[in-house]
């Protein structure tokens, strides 16, 4: 049944202010939610007031800035911090991205920074992936051939091999997924983006041999067809990957497969 | 209501099973947009052609065979890409019993809508 409020336990507070011992020209305001599971409280926004002169040029630089100086208790991932490994994909100023790749100075006014919309939350910024993970490892994301393997590498045209960029860059870091409604809605039937884009990618491999079985798979009004392209996808993809035109690929060839 | 549906719980091996339909849907949607376009350009012709002559001359326009037949195919199938239109957005939307008695609703209104078409082509061609 459709829920148009959030349940009341999942409210979110006004929470506690750490003020800046002195403005300057420099200072952001970051409001950031807080959740602990073991608090049992609703979760909070916490604000922030840090200067920008203080730390480096990405928001990733000024969480790692609040939780070495000012509030040691902030959750969140990260690994990277240049934008290959997707840990820190969070949702900031009202849009999924990557925190080490988006600089503070992108924004204007307060920044507020939430976890990945519409998925259960471990704490604070970090989201539960494990069903991201296992829509995506249901595509068997890897070469599947009847071919005996050749002594060295299987070879592959040029033309073939560029078949696959805008979709090997992919890391998997869940921002496209979750800023999708349909995956908001229907992330327990439908595949979503991210899942689509990496089956897309093996389907489009010349080197492949499962196209057939791959498709047929997918073949299902709601592992493929609740995209409605709405591009929210293309729109946040950190990496500027377009996984609505890598489902629109996967719809074409449904019908001759 | 939303522990049932925790994604999170579903395994890999239940994530491969699929349904094994949905290209035929797919291309339904697109054939009946595409049929639609002249059908419904048509249709608009004809509530002009007959606006303003009362209830005789439409009654004499839909006694024409080729009118009553394009009358008929353009309600088949405006129906038919309604009933599909309505589907979808239950399904995004809907689960459980209330998905299911919602899709005996668009079933049961798209069947009035074409009985309801169909009785009176027949009404209309027995001449009365």
């Amino acid at each position: 049944m459709v829920e148009l409020t959030l349940p009341r336990d999942s409210k979110i507070k006004q929470g506690k202010r750490f003020k800046a011992a002195k403005k300057t020209k420099t200072t952001r305001t970051y409001k950031i939610y807080r959740f602990d599971p073991d608090a049992g409280e609703n979760p909070r926004w916490d604000t922030y007031e840090v200067d920008s002169a203080d730390h480096g040029p990405m928001l990733l630089d000024s969480l790692i800035y609040i939780k070495n100086n000012i509030d040691s208790t902030l959750a969140f991932r990260r690994s990277c911090r240049e934008g290959i490994c997707g840990s820190c994909a969070m949702n900031i100023g009202g849009r999924n991205t990557l925190a080490c790749t988006k600089g503070h100075d992108e924004f204007s006014g307060d920044i507020t920074i939430a976890p990945l919309p519409h998925m259960p939350v471990v704490k604070d910024l970090i989201p539960d992936l494990s069903g991201f993970y296992n829509q995506y490892a249901s595509i068997e994301p890897w070469l599947e051939s009847k071919t005996p393997d050749p002594e060295k590498e299987r070879l592959q045209t040029p033309a073939n091999r560029d078949k696959l960029d805008g979709l090997y860059e992919c890391i998997l870091c869940a921002c496209c997924s979750t800023s999708c409604p349909s995956y908001w809605w229907n992330q327990d039937k439908y595949l979503g983006p991210a899942a689509l884009l990496q089956a897309y990618r093996w389907i489009a491999d010349s080197r492949d041999e499962n196209t057939k079985a791959r498709l047929e798979s997918l073949e299902d009004p709601f592992k493929l067809y609740r995209c409605h392209t709405i591009m929210n996808c293309a729109q946040v993809c950190p990496k500027g990957l377009n996984p609505a035109k890598a489902i629109a690929e996967i719809k074409k060839m449904m019908p001759a497969k | 209501m939303t522990t049932d549906r925790n994604v999170g719980a579903k395994s890999v091996k239940s994530w491969k099973q699929s349904a094994h339909h949905g290209a035929g849907e797919w291309l339904a949607e697109r054939g009946t947009s595409l049929v639609l376009i002249p059908l419904t350009l048509w249709a608009a012709y004809a509530a002009f052609t007959v606006a303003g002559g009362g209830f005789d001359a439409a009654v004499a326009f839909a006694r024409v065979p080729l009118n009553a037949g394009l009358i008929g195919l353009t309600m088949l199938i405006s129906v038919w890409h309604m009933y599909m239109g309505i589907k979808v957005i239950i399904d995004d939307y809907l689960q459980g019993g209330l998905r299911g008695f919602t899709l005996f609703l668009n079933i049961l209104l798209s069947a009035a809508l074409l009985i309801a078409t169909g009785y009176a082509l027949f009404v209309l061609h027995q001449g009365a």
